[in-house]
């Protein structure tokens, strides 16, 4: 019975080894860039979904498990409004349909923890830095904007999969949930909140 | 090295990148706005009187004023719409209480491109690529240059019984400002006026005397 335990666990090592060095052993850089499918929730302004986004984020493994690195994305989300007239306090009204347009561009640092280091690498990584975001609206032949800046929190829970023998090429998914401090008064912006996922690759 | 290549290349990404919403795909009624003076009461004011003409500008180089059958046509939707408020039109003006001036204006921009605009594949009234056959959409080896116009009506009431002199001005008392892209026919251009004519009103209550 100990061979055959003993014979076993040698098998199992010998498995999870290959799986290790199927999965950049050597490397202890990281990099997944892709698209990104981004929803504003918990706001008046846009709530409609958009695939209109991409990101890069990359990173340095300072231990088999946690890395330190950057990340930068934009998404877009426009959302059609039906034509309506709008009342204002000085007596003024406008009737028109019109669109309104969420640009957001977050960057900062990352910090991942890799719960395997085989070929399927699940992860939780929180990212932390500042957003630039402009909201818009589109009526008639007008256009106007309004820019701002934010602080930016993202909590990401990920796998990368690196499917191809000793190569450094892979895939990667990801679900987040961010909140950054943008405020807008004219459109009783208090704060943007997103949710979404990232489909790319890994390398 | 390479890194920061792909950072880079991203980032360039991130700021041109911008989707605009698909502005073509916006009803094709004018945008209304009104707008009254501030504590003015609407109820003191009788009589008004609009000249038999509209003043264009933006197709010559001065403006100019026109006087035919579509002119008249709009001059005579506020007419009614102002007889609907409760106001008597005059033929004299120095015997009005409220002036409408009419004023229509178009703009011309102009643009230069290197490449086709992505609204052009989907725009109504241009010729779409597979028309001549399996084509996704058409290449322009070299600048080409579009025009887009607009249309705009504004439209003032002028308060007759103000004070006149050498240093008193003349008081703007409602404005409307009707505005859109062009249309495809002038016929649909008028329709679309005469409909924007009838929300102002109807978004101006206070109007009613």
């Amino acid at each position: 019975m100990k061979k055959y335990t003993i014979a076993l666990m040698m098998v199992f090592f010998a498995v999870a080894s290959s799986f290790q060095a199927m999965a950049q052993m050597g490397k202890r850089t990281y990099s997944n860039l892709g698209w990104q499918y981004n929803v504003p929730i918990a706001n008046d302004f846009v709530t409609h979904a958009s695939g209109y986004g991409a990101y890069y984020q990359g990173g340095y493994y300072l231990t088999p498990s946690i890395a330190v690195g950057g990340f930068l994305s934009y998404n877009t989300n426009n959302q059609y409004i039906p034509t309506k007239t709008y009342w204002f306090e000085d007596g003024s009204a406008l009737t028109t349909d019109l669109d309104h347009s969420l640009f957001q561009v977050p960057f900062g640092a990352t910090f991942r923890y890799r719960f395997m280091r085989t070929m399927f690498q699940p992860y939780f990584e929180a990212k932390v830095g500042a957003v630039y975001s402009t909201q818009s609206l589109y009526f008639s032949t007008f256009m106007s904007e309004y820019s701002n800046w934010g602080f930016y929190v993202s909590p990401e829970l990920g796998f990368t999969v690196y499917p191809f023998y000793k190569q450094d090429f892979g895939f990667h998914l990801a679900i987040y949930y961010s909140y950054s401090t943008n405020r807008n008064g004219d459109f009783d912006l208090n704060g943007l909140n997103n949710i979404g996922f990232k489909l790319g690759i890994a390398f | 090295m390479k890194k920061f290549i792909c950072l880079g290349l991203v980032a360039m990404l991130a700021l041109s990148c911008y989707r605009q919403p698909r502005t073509q795909d916006h009803d094709e009624d004018y945008m209304v706005y009104t707008t009254p003076a501030e504590a003015i009461d609407f109820k003191v004011f009788q009589t008004y009187h609009v000249p038999d003409s509209l003043l264009v500008a933006g197709i010559e180089k001065d403006p100019y004023y026109v006087s035919d059958k579509d002119a008249l046509s709009i001059i005579e939707t506020f007419k009614g719409e102002m007889e609907n408020c409760g106001y008597t039109y005059v033929a004299d003006r120095s015997q009005a209480d409220l002036g409408l001036q009419l004023t229509y204006i178009i703009f011309t921009q102009y643009y230069v491109e290197y490449y086709d605009p992505y609204w052009w594949w989907y725009g109504p009234g241009y010729w779409s690529p597979a028309y001549w056959g399996d084509w996704y959409g058409f290449y322009y080896p070299s600048a080409m240059m579009y025009t887009t116009s607009t249309n705009m009506m504004i439209s003032n009431l002028l308060d007759l019984t103000a004070v006149q002199g050498e240093n008193q001005r003349l008081p703007v008392v409602w404005n409307a400002i009707m505005s859109g892209p062009t249309g495809s026919s002038l016929k649909q251009d008028l329709n679309r006026l005469t409909e924007s004519i009838h929300q102002a009103f109807a978004q101006s209550p206070y109007l009613k005397r």
